[in-house]
């Protein structure tokens, strides 16, 4: 059973894929969980990883990363999402990321996913650039 | 919308300046709701701004490098992204280019293109679907308030009837 995330101030880092960034605007799709996520986005923990740390693990097991952003657990609680702890353990040819979590979007239709998405992304970029 | 200009006049004002964008200056009528009705004179036929000229090149480049986007460009998904979606996107972006200033153009894991911009205290998308269908939606910036269109088939009068009310009239 997974831990629910209650520290309201934690951020909690997501990774921006090259594709979703031009000239310093962020596309909404980054915050949007894709079928194959089961309608879970994958965050970081910063009570566990740095946004550098969070990215170069994620650039170490094969995926790509332009920039770090980040969110609140309690701005990802204000668009009704929940958010909670899934460690992931190393296997095949990938390290462990113990500080992984899942912002849940299942209880909200694919319509009700994406403007969420344009919210939080606009929320990230006033945030700012993590790394 | 048809807007008729002599050929001799295009000749003679635009010799070597053929297959660049122009903009129009017209004189429309409209009828007692404010729908559009006609053409009345056509003013001006312009070269179009060159900054606006810039962003549209850029924004046509960005969506030829779509064309170049394997299956598998987001991290092992994505969908090789639709050319239908890519050519849509690209009308879209000529027909309106009053944001081109603001557009940012991004692949969708489905394989479709998605334009995003902010107009008005708006954050809006326009999104082209791999199948050909076309959607638009948004949320207030400020506010809690959002919108999401019905699906459209076509860049038709319909579709672009919605973005000016979405769009356009909230610049007013």
């Amino acid at each position: 059973m997974k831990t629910s995330l209650t520290e309201m101030a934690e951020l909690l880092f997501r990774q921006i894929h090259p594709n979703f960034i031009q000239n310093g605007q962020i596309g909404s799709p980054a915050f949007c969980p894709t079928p194959k996520d089961d309608n879970k986005l994958s965050v970081d923990r910063s009570s566990m990883t740095t946004p550098q740390a969070s990215r170069q693990l994620f650039v170490s097991n094969g995926g790509k990363s332009q920039g770090v952003y980040a969110l609140s657990v309690e701005e990802f609680q204000q668009e009704n999402l929940t958010c909670q702890a899934d460690p992931i353990e190393a296997e095949d040819n990938k390290l462990a990321n113990p500080a992984h979590a899942i912002a849940d979007y299942s209880a909200h239709s694919q319509k009700e996913q994406k403007n969420k998405a344009k919210r939080l992304k606009l929320k990230a970029m006033a945030r700012g650039l993590q790394a | 919308m048809r807007v008729t200009v002599d050929r001799d006049r295009v000749r003679n004002e635009f010799d070597g300046n053929t297959g660049r964008a122009v903009q129009f200056s017209l004189l429309i009528e409209l009828d007692r709701h404010e729908n559009f009705r006609s053409i009345v004179d056509v003013y001006e036929v312009d070269l179009i701004d060159q900054e606006f000229a810039n962003r549209l090149e850029e924004s046509k480049s960005r969506l030829a490098d779509f064309h170049r986007l394997a299956g598998g460009w987001y991290n092992g998904d994505g969908e090789k992204i639709s050319p239908r979606a890519i050519r849509a996107a690209e009308t879209f972006l000529i027909r309106r280019p009053t944001f081109a200033e603001t557009y940012g153009l991004f692949p969708t894991e489905g394989g479709g293109v998605l334009v995003e911009f902010q107009t008005n205290g708006w954050d809006i998308s326009v999104e082209f679907y791999a199948s050909g269908e076309i959607e638009i939606f948004g949320v207030e910036i400020d506010g809690r308030a959002e919108f999401f269109s019905p699906k459209y088939q076509d860049l038709g009068d319909d579709f672009f009837a919605e973005f000016d009310r979405r769009a356009e009239v909230r610049r007013l």
